[in-house]
């Protein structure tokens, strides 16, 4: 059974037609980019796997693990294991990045009908996974993502990830914005967490994130439809080319 | 019940009060008082016609029978009683006042008077302390405010603080206000002052209570003389019961290089009035007015602030936050006059609301009167819902939008509550913050900052 399954969905925002009839089987262990130009509908398509209020879902079909996700709310589909990694980390004054991590992993636990994780134990779990994208611990007793910088909201997001463990994880262009360095580590952090039982969709505008994220399947979305799918290398024969290509073929 | 057939039962009111008097008839005080009596029989009872009480409706005042009941509130309570009202692990000097009176039984005042002066405003007045009778309704306008002239007409005991030259007063000052209301509906005026000597500091903490069913009126003055380089920490804490109505006035007045901090944290009451007034009479003083208010049912709550620049270079900041539920309403009015000579003038306010429902309601208005040219001064209101995109956030990561909700109105809550200086203090509000969120785990981040320091400083 696929991890994920989308037939022919097709979505609006605001009475615009965005998403136009997507197909992607995604399978546990299998890492997936989703690369295309601006206003394709990555992040909406991203954004719909996750709930976000604001889309009108007009066709199609999204299974999680062989459960219709339009049945889940928002928060139901984080606790059956899917996660995004948000372009724009929203900040939340006066919430600790630890607190805010206590009460995702209790929700998550209660779901599951787990007891509260132990206090000790979550100590020891937030300072291995902080090291996994070198975040200094001084960061955990902070507001979440309040003063930091683009680098750290993306680290941020990582360790959130690591934290969550979802068997379904979302990369909404985690790659934009960052520096060399940044980057390293964002890619280091999903390349330890990536195993045979989980799944990454990679969406980028950039080939650069994919020399670290070594992905099996490259997707190119394009006005709201997959429209080419190859391996690695496409991603590299994008970055030489350009979408005009793509864009042609698409329109004729 | 119009204005005069209240206007009768304060005079009879009146007779009564004063033929209980005895020794303190001939005193200043009390001539101030005949004054006060004589100005509510001239004095209007406010309307929504006013401007200072266009929002605020205080026809509830003829709705029930507030009197004034003495009895010995020594006989009536225990400690037991007022066990509830107290702060946790706070250690404090308690002045305990049952409908106005000094409960002498159930205060702990740890300060022998000779040094330092903490007593109730009777015994101040029955041995003639020089500085109440200098003092006594110099800041308190009780010939053009009927609230405050009906508690100086009235005014019998209350707090009395005197402190000289130079002293740190580290446990808090708590008066504690109960109205006992099982033998009736019951008013009282309590009437407080505080003199600071110059470079000393206070932290003070009124609370109000009420204790049976019967609604409870408390109209109550407080006039606060800070002398120069003094620090006054002032918190006003209302969680009362859902019948009881408030009106206080607090006027502050402040010499050189003085600081006043203010923290009303409301959160519950049938009709609070909260008048913050705050003067500086010398240059390079600052004032600092905060505030927290969260409502539910159809509560009210009305803070009424005036900052007075009438000198040079002084600074003022008001910080009020409120959250509003079911068909609560509050009322924000931030006056700020800037005098012609007051150069140099920082002033800033800014009001925040949250509301949760359709039928809860804000009106918030500030009142700027500037008439120098080199200051700075700005304010901002807005009044709003909860942030979409924070919410959509919290919710991806598995937590409930219940969950949601109260840690974001647990966080903008805190922003005023962190403010508090008073450490006891501050966590009894954060938890009474945090109970009505239903939010449990609001200390483990202030648990785990503690462990991580201890970690680091093992390695």
């Amino acid at each position: 059974m696929a991890l994920l399954k989308i037939e022919n969905l097709s979505a609006n925002v605001n009475g615009n037609k965005i998403l136009k009839g997507i197909n992607l089987e995604v399978n546990a262990g299998e890492i997936h980019a989703i690369m295309g130009p601006n206003g394709s509908g990555k992040s909406t398509l991203a954004n719909v796997l996750t709930g976000k209020e604001g889309y009108d879902i007009t066709g199609g079909t999204i299974e999680f693990m062989g459960k219709n996700l339009f049945d889940m709310s928002a928060e139901e589909r984080a606790r059956e294991g899917i996660f995004l990694a948000f372009q724009y980390p929203v900040e939340i004054p006066g919430v600790s990045n630890a607190n805010f991590m206590k009460t995702a992993i209790n929700e998550k636990r209660k779901h599951k009908g787990l007891p509260p994780i132990d206090a000790m134990e979550f100590l020891q779990l937030m300072t291995e996974k902080a090291k996994l994208v070198e975040i200094d611990r001084k960061f955990l007793n902070r507001s979440v993502n309040e003063g930091f910088s683009g680098g750290e909201k993306k680290r941020n997001e990582v360790f959130q990830m690591a934290m969550l463990e979802p068997t379904l994880a979302i990369l909404d262009e985690t790659d934009s914005g960052l520096d060399i360095d940044a980057l390293k580590i964002v890619a280091n952090g999903v390349n330890k967490l990536s195993k045979a039982t989980n799944a990454f969709v990679v969406i980028t505008h950039y080939q650069r994130l994919l020399d670290y994220i070594i992905p099996d399947f490259v997707h190119v979305l394009y006005n709201g439809r997959i429209v080419k799918t190859g391996n690695k290398n496409l991603a590299l024969e994008l970055e030489e080319k350009g979408y005009d290509e793509i864009k042609q073929n698409a329109n004729l | 019940m119009d204005n005069r057939e209240i206007k009768n039962i304060l005079a009879e009111e009146f007779l009564k009060f004063q033929s209980k008097l005895n020794g303190q008839k001939t005193s200043t005080i009390n001539a101030i008082r005949q004054e006060a009596f004589n100005a509510i029989k001239n004095l209007e009872l406010p309307t929504r016609k006013s401007e200072a009480w266009r929002f605020t409706n205080v026809s509830w005042l003829n709705e029930h029978d507030f009197l004034l009941r003495n009895g010995n509130p020594d006989i009536n309570l225990s400690n037991e009683d007022i066990e509830p009202f107290t702060i946790k692990d706070l250690n404090e000097n308690l002045l305990v006042f049952v409908n106005g009176t000094f409960s002498e039984k159930l205060s702990r005042i740890k300060y022998p008077r000779d040094e330092i002066i903490i007593e109730s405003f009777r015994d101040a007045e029955k041995r003639n302390a020089p500085n109440l009778l200098k003092h006594f309704s110099l800041l308190a306008d009780y010939k053009n405010d009927f609230f405050t002239a009906l508690n100086t007409a009235f005014a019998k005991d209350g707090v009395y603080v005197n402190v000289p030259a130079g002293v740190i007063i580290d446990e808090p000052i708590h008066v504690m206000f109960i109205s006992d209301t099982r033998q009736g509906a019951v008013m009282s005026n309590p009437r407080n002052i505080f003199l600071i000597g110059k470079c000393s500091q206070i932290n003070v903490v009124e609370t109000y209570h009420t204790i049976g069913d019967n609604p409870a009126f408390t109209n109550m003055v407080t006039e606060i003389f800070m002398n120069f380089a003094t620090h006054f920490e002032f918190n006003k804490i209302q969680n009362d019961k859902g019948n009881s109505y408030y009106i206080g006035t607090t006027q502050v007045e402040q010499a050189k290089n003085s600081v006043f901090n203010a923290s009303t944290i409301t959160m519950s009451g049938r009709f609070i009035r909260n008048n913050m007034y705050t003067a500086f009479k010398e240059e390079n003083a600052e004032t600092n007015l905060n505030g927290f208010y969260f409502m539910r049912n159809n509560d009210f709550v009305d803070n009424h602030t005036l900052i007075d620049h009438a000198v040079p270079n002084c600074n003022s900041n008001e910080f009020y936050k409120g959250i509003l539920d079911d068909s609560a309403k509050a009322v924000f009015n931030g006056k700020v006059i800037v005098r012609p000579n007051a150069q140099k003038t920082n002033a800033y306010q800014q009001n925040k609301n949250i509301l949760l429902t359709d039928d809860s309601k804000i009106n918030t208005k500030p009142e700027l009167e500037i008439y120098a040219d080199d200051v700075k001064c700005s304010h901002g209101a807005t009044t709003g819902y909860l942030d979409k995109e924070a919410m959509f956030y919290l919710r991806s990561r598995g937590i409930s939008e219940e969950m949601a909700k109260s840690l974001l109105l647990n966080s903008f809550a805190s922003e005023v509550i962190e403010r508090i200086k008073i450490a006891e203090l501050r966590d009894d509000i954060k938890r009474q913050v945090a109970d009505r969120l239903t939010v449990d785990d609001l200390y483990f981040c202030d648990v785990l900052g503690d462990v991580f320091k201890a970690i680091e400083n093992k390695q």
